[in-house]
């Protein structure tokens, strides 16, 4: 909206722009700030744009999502609010109200929020995507798995899409769908949390030779992965093969010495191979990294009855059953 | 390279002649002939006993064995006496007939012409050892030497035998889980103990054993001690030191233990008397009575071995090989009958009874679960110890209890606690103090499945993941249901034990399940209450106010032991009792059917001391008005008190009154308490 120059005046050029320009120049410049990671300066400049502007909209967008950035949840979701009044039709501000809500662990205004950029934009792949992921979260499988159908019809190389979806399948018992999934999610990117999906996908459905396999990719993009490590581990022990198990869970106890899965696990195999002693030792150091961990209460109480340790396996399985592990009463009834 | 040939053909000729069969002829240790002279002595002692006659031939056959091992120390290479020590091994009251082997295999490898049936021999020691393919092969081996027009049985015998074998590789495929320990030097000797009985709370054993200090002290006809029962009893974790019982349960003769009532107040014994009967004896005080032949139908002619008391105290299960069985011995039922004798044995049919021996009967104390040793049904091996359940009128198809409970040798007179947590049996293990010992059989079960924990699931978005846990096939835990009450019955003014009658009612049905009595002098009962029924229990004695219990078990309670003192109070003017088995409809004064049993006692007591005068006593909980309750008590009072009339008690020996809320004798505030407080009770104001 530049002004009309009247005739006789000087025509006054650069440095001398109009209130728009300006506004758009600080815009620009926060926009590149932001592309440098220099948030805070982005922010002076949105402000800036803003202060010049009050309905510049894509502003409060933009200032959104750098708060965003920054973690300010609260002042980001005000700039949001501030842009989807001033464009109604604008799904990405719903989606920043979204993600900030997802900051702020407010699930069910996260998922409104994606609702309303879906309305706003039912092209809008990523916020079908997240909505997909607070189903998923809410135990809520068949609404998540058609969202992740949305967010991979709108973006048809969708890995994550197609990873969760998997998940979806797989949490409701599709060991088939679960893994075609995970395996078009590798086929656009090859992720090393997909390779664990596979593999555990595969175990559940009973190839343990292809779930080692694809463990064993996890690993082999993710040096460090003691969840891949901890679960190959659990594949071998389907297997028989209980010191193969055992050398898994000793690479991921390795990696990660806090991962009480895998002192649990490895007791699992040890108990397997009448080493009960060992076990029990396992289990008290999964106890001692989380004393609210009843599987290895119930696992200890499993080793102690052969260790003719009965009092104490009464008093673990009771354990085990007062957090929650539902055989454990079973055990614990023939307890005097 | 002459010197190479005459070394090889002399390592060849210590070969030849290692594996050569060396007789007994003076002319072979002419180097020796002291040590000659003194094996052949040695075998001539062993052989007194290898032609003993007896009624089994080789019943005495264990005895040749430190004779001719003296023997074969001097000549191992001779296959006649190779065969006679792996035979001896193997005969009948050898406990250790594995040691068989290596006897038997040189005697073949000597000579494999050296008996007829040597092949069967070692079928039977492989198949002993549980090496279950070269049993079989030895025993096809026999087979085809066996003329199947003359040699019926023995053809039989083998393919029974190979079918053991096979029954044995699928049993041990899938062992039982369960701890096998000996009892201990209080019990066992490096005599033989067997039989073993263990009373329904486990706390006293009585077995039978063959050690020196025997009643008489003399040895039976196969050599050793004659049988007498030895009681042990358990005290703070352990076994005290068994003593033998003495007079009058054990005499001169053999004495062994045939079964003991669920609460431990009859013994069964097993007498060698009109071709092996069942004897009882009660004890009375601290003293078991002189012990007599059970009477009724139980004994006869035939071999009875074995009974088991069913916790009604009615129903007995008898082992007999009376005719018109299956086949050798049979498990019965005898029922007592309206005069308390007992009826006619009834046998169990084909389910349980095969035309094999069925030895050893233990019937649990849910008096529905029998246990039994059989040579038939899938057997390993001799006897089997297996368990059967009765229910909607039949009996459950026998199950083998498994390896290692079950060996391919002679598992017999298994007997099982209450809790069906454990089993007691006789044994021969290499941690044995000798011969055969008593061991604890406890079971733990289905193998109880590890829990691995997995995190997996991961999504992509947020790298969240789903913590899954991983439970390998969950078993269904055996659980015994049942309730083994038990206390001691006293006077509750001087506290002295006293010897009452325990009726055991099933209130929905109106049956008396179980009458029973207390130990005189101890005052001590025991009773097993399977779960799912609602009992009433009385406890009666001259003189005495009757006490009443309920106890409503559902069927979900899994097994428990409640310990329950009662103290009877004399009929005297001021005693009162709680009727625990007075049942009222709901907010009304109506009397439930449940009650009858209760009520036909109250008039019992009146009936019998016909100057008593009572009153009926309503109370109710805190819950409603105090009008209402007043009300509601005094009907149910006056409800039992007209029932009383109606049936024959003079109206004049009667008053009723309603108490309402009153003197409650539990707290009102949980509802275990207000349940104690909802009651009638029973109070002598005149006698």
């Amino acid at each position: 909206m530049a002004q009309n120059a009247t005739p006789g005046d000087t025509i006054k050029t650069a440095g001398n722009n109009t209130p728009d320009q300006k506004a758009q120049i600080s815009y620009n410049k926060g926009i590149e700030d932001f592309t440098k990671g220099d948030f805070k300066a982005a922010i002076v400049d949105f402000d800036t744009a803003i202060a010049i502007q009050p309905t510049f909209e894509p502003a409060y967008l933009n200032r959104g999502n750098t708060k965003l950035k920054l973690k300010d949840y609260q002042n980001a979701i005000t700039d949001y609010t501030k842009a989807t009044e001033l464009n109604p039709k604008d799904d990405k501000a719903f989606y920043g109200i979204g993600q900030c809500m997802t900051g702020l662990n407010s699930s069910d205004k996260a998922g409104e929020a994606y609702t309303k950029a879906i309305e706003a934009n039912p092209k809008n792949a990523d916020a079908y995507y997240y909505r997909g992921e607070i189903r998923f979260l809410a135990k809520d499988y068949k609404n998540a798995q058609d969202d992740f159908t949305q967010a991979i019809s709108n973006k048809p190389n969708y890995a994550e899409a197609f990873n969760d979806r998997g998940s979806c399948k797989i949490e409701q018992k599709d060991y088939k769908g679960g893994i075609d999934d995970y395996k078009e999610s590798i086929k656009a990117n090859k992720l090393a949390s997909t390779y664990n999906n596979l593999g555990s996908a595969q175990r559940k459905n009973g190839e343990l030779d292809a779930a080692l396999d694809s463990y064993s990719q996890a690993v082999a993009l993710k040096a460090d992965y003691y969840l891949a490590y901890n679960n190959r581990g659990t594949a071998k022990f389907d297997k028989g093969d209980y010191a193969g198990a055992i050398y898994d869970f000793n690479k991921a106890i390795e990696i990660n010495a806090k991962y009480s899965y895998a002192y649990n696990n490895r007791a699992s195999a040890e108990f397997k191979m009448k080493d009960y002693d060992k076990a029990k030792a396992d289990c008290d150091k999964a106890i001692q990294l989380d004393p609210n961990y009843g599987y290895a209460y119930l696992n200890r109480g499993i080793a102690e009855e052969m260790m003719r340790k009965q009092d104490d396996a009464c008093a673990d399985w009771k354990k085990a059953s007062t957090l929650g592990v539902p055989v454990a009463k079973d055990y614990s009834q023939d307890c005097q | 390279m002459k010197k190479v040939l005459l070394l090889l053909a002399l390592f060849t000729a210590q070969i030849l002649s290692a594996q050569q069969n060396v007789e007994f002829e003076k002319k072979n240790f002419k180097d020796n002939v002291k040590g000659f002279k003194q094996a052949m002595d040695s075998i001539k002692e062993g052989d007194k006993f290898w032609e003993m006659p007896s009624q089994f031939p080789s019943e005495w056959h264990f005895h040749c064995i430190p004779y001719y091992l003296y023997a074969n120390a001097f000549n191992p290479d001779n296959a006649m006496l190779n065969y006679k020590i792996g035979e001896c091994y193997l005969s009948p009251f050898s406990p250790f007939k594995t040691m068989s082997i290596p006897y038997l295999e040189k005697a073949y490898k000597l000579n494999p012409n050296i008996m007829p049936d040597i092949h069967y021999l070692l079928g039977r020691a492989y198949h002993l050892n549980m090496e279950w393919d070269k049993a079989i092969k030895e025993y096809n081996n026999y087979g085809v030497t066996l003329d199947v027009k003359k040699q019926q049985a023995q053809i039989a015998d083998t393919k029974k035998k190979i079918q053991e074998c096979k029954n044995g590789m699928e049993l041990v495929k899938h062992p039982t889980r369960v701890f096998i320990d000996n009892v201990g030097a209080s019990i066992n000797t490096q005599y033989r103990e067997y039989g073993p009985i263990i009373s329904a709370d486990e706390s006293e054993m009585i077995f039978t054993s063959r050690r020196p200090n025997t009643t008489g002290g003399k040895l039976a006809d196969d050599g050793l001690y004659f049988e007498d029962l030895y009681i042990s009893l358990f005290r703070n974790g352990q076994w005290l030191p068994a003593t033998n019982m003495g007079d009058p349960i054990n005499t001169a003769d053999h004495d062994a233990t045939a079964g003991l009532s669920p609460d431990g107040q009859i013994l069964y014994i097993y007498r060698d008397e009109n071709g092996g009967d069942i004897y009882q004896s009660f004890l009375e005080g601290d003293e078991w009575s002189k012990p007599k032949e059970m009477g009724g139908k139980i004994n006869s002619k035939s071999h009875e071995s074995s009974v088991s008391l069913a916790p009604d105290n009615k129903t007995l299960y008898l082992v007999t090989d009376r005719p018109g069985g299956y086949g050798d011995r049979d498990i019965y039922k005898v029922v007592l009958n309206d005069k308390a004798k007992w009826g006619e044995p009834e046998n169990l049919g084909p389910t349980i009874n095969t035309q094999y021996g069925e030895e050893g009967v233990d019937i649990q104390a849910d008096g529905k679960t029998l246990f039994f040793s059989s040579q038939g049904h899938n057997t390993m091996g001799g006897f089997d110890v297996f368990k059967s359940a009765y229910d909607s009128g039949k009996w459950s198809e026998p199950e083998n209890l498994g390896y290692p409970v079950n060996t391919p040798g002679d598992d017999v007179f298994f007997s099982i606690s209450a809790s069906g947590k454990h089993g007691y049996y006789a044994s021969v293990r290499k941690e044995g103090f000798g011969e055969t010992d008593i061991y604890k059989i406890t079971f733990l079960g289905p193998e109880k499945p590890v829990a691995l924990s997995n995190e997996d699931n991961l999504m992509a978005g947020n790298a969240g993941g789903v913590s899954d846990v991983m439970m390998t096939s969950a078993v269904a835990v055996n659980k015994t249901k049942m309730t083994l009450l038990k206390g001691v019955i006293t006077d509750s003014t001087t506290h002295l034990p006293l010897e009452a009658s325990i009726e055991l009612v099933d209130n929905k049905k109106n049956v008396v399940i179980a009458d029973f009595k207390s130990n005189s002098k101890t005052g001590k009962y025991l009773v097993s209450l399977p779960s799912g029924t609602n009992y009433g229990i009385a406890v009666k004695a001259e003189n005495y106010l009757f006490y009443s219990a309920n106890f409503d078990i559902p069927d979900t309670a899994v097994y428990q032991v409640v310990e329950k003192n009662v103290a009877l109070q004399s009929l005297n003017v001021g005693s009162r009792i709680v009727l625990r088995n007075i049942f009222f409809d709901f907010d009304k004064a109506t009397l439930r059917s449940e009650s009858t049993a209760e009520l036909d006692r109250l008039i019992n007591l009146l009936t019998t001391y016909a100057t008593l005068k009572i009153e009926i006593s309503g109370y109710t909980d805190n819950k409603g008005s105090q009008p209402y309750n007043q009300k509601l008590s005094e009907a149910r009072s006056k409800s039992v008190v007209d029932y009383l009339i109606k049936h024959g008690i003079q109206e004049g020996r009667l008053t009723y009154k309603g108490y309402g809320m009153d003197n409650p004798i539990a707290t009102n505030e949980t509802d275990e308490g207000r349940q104690q407080n909802r009651r009638t009770e029973f109070k002598i104001i005149g006698k």
